[in-house]
């Protein structure tokens, strides 16, 4: 009885310093990385050395390298899009939007993007980029 | 017997006995180790930036804009040039900041030409942010048509 005891207690002695390192990493972890949105397919967002940060909570507008469009993480076609984008700016002007295209696709494709956005209501973008270190 | 001694407070400090566990440390570690894998597959440590900008206004109200203070730099993928002539962006930089001493209401239309990638276009972007140059305008090529995807 007492020998079953006594092993169990060291058995617990010697994984308290793993528990502590575990729970240090979950604290950090926690603390230091922002929950990612979840992206259907990769962006090689255009590095800049542009400092200003995107605004909270926008509009997440993708666009990859071969024109495929999402808007928060959904696929869509422009027409879609475009309507729902309409909505959305129709129930709250304030919105922002933010645009994270792929720095390969013709910059032409963007501008007649921003167009299209336009006549859909949408005055303001932000278009984001990664930081390069200078 | 036992049971007295155990009750006792003193004779607990005294004893070589711990006072069990309430809570088993396994569930426990189970919890934070799933947490632990949740925060690291979930938290994303990019650093995003973001630039605002104007959407762009169709050509046909850009081409009716008063075309005296407007200048036109067009953006390649290896060069840049503006109103039509070559030049390095360090000339580039220097010819607009004559001319906004000039003509403090200056804008420039950039407009990429025919394929280029963003990429280029945003590194010109950055050098005229530097400059101070804040005022632009984003014009499509009308040349340019989409490929078919």
């Amino acid at each position: 009885m007492f020998q079953e005891h006594h092993r169990r207690d060291d058995a617990e002695a010697r994984i308290l310093p793993l528990i502590n390192v575990v729970f240090l990493l979950l604290i950090f972890f926690m603390v230091l990385g922002s929950l990612s949105a979840t992206e259907p397919f990769t962006v090689g967002v255009p590095d800049s050395a542009n400092q200003a940060e995107p605004p909270p909570q926008p509009l997440r507008l993708l666009m990859g390298d071969s024109g495929q469009l999402a808007l928060d993480g959904i696929i869509m076609t422009e027409a879609e899009l475009l309507q729902e984008i309409r909505a959305r700016v129709s129930d709250n002007p304030a919105v922002r939007l933010q645009l994270k295209a792929d720095g390969q696709i013709p910059a032409n494709q963007i501008v007649v993007f921003m167009e299209t956005l336009r006549e859909v209501g949408v005055e303001k973008l932000f278009l984001v980029t990664q930081p390069v270190e200078s | 017997m036992m049971q007295i001694q155990d009750s006792n407070p003193l004779e607990l400090a005294v004893g070589q006995k711990r006072p069990r566990n309430i809570i088993s440390l396994t569930p426990l570690i189970d919890v934070v180790f799933i947490l632990l894998i949740f925060f690291m597959l979930a938290s994303s440590f990019m650093d995003w930036r973001a630039i605002p900008l104007d959407t762009s206004k169709p050509p046909a109200t850009v081409s009716t804009a008063t075309p005296k203070e407007t200048w036109t730099l067009r953006i390649d993928a290896t060069s840049t040039s503006l109103n039509g002539e070559v030049l390095e962006l360090d000339e580039l930089l220097q010819r607009l900041a004559q001319q906004q001493a000039i003509d403090t209401q200056l804008t420039l239309r950039i407009q990429p030409v025919g394929d280029t990638p963003l990429q280029p276009v945003v590194t010109v972007l950055d050098k005229l942010n530097a400059g101070g140059f804040t005022r632009l305008n984003f014009v499509r090529d009308v040349e340019w048509v989409a490929k078919p995807r």
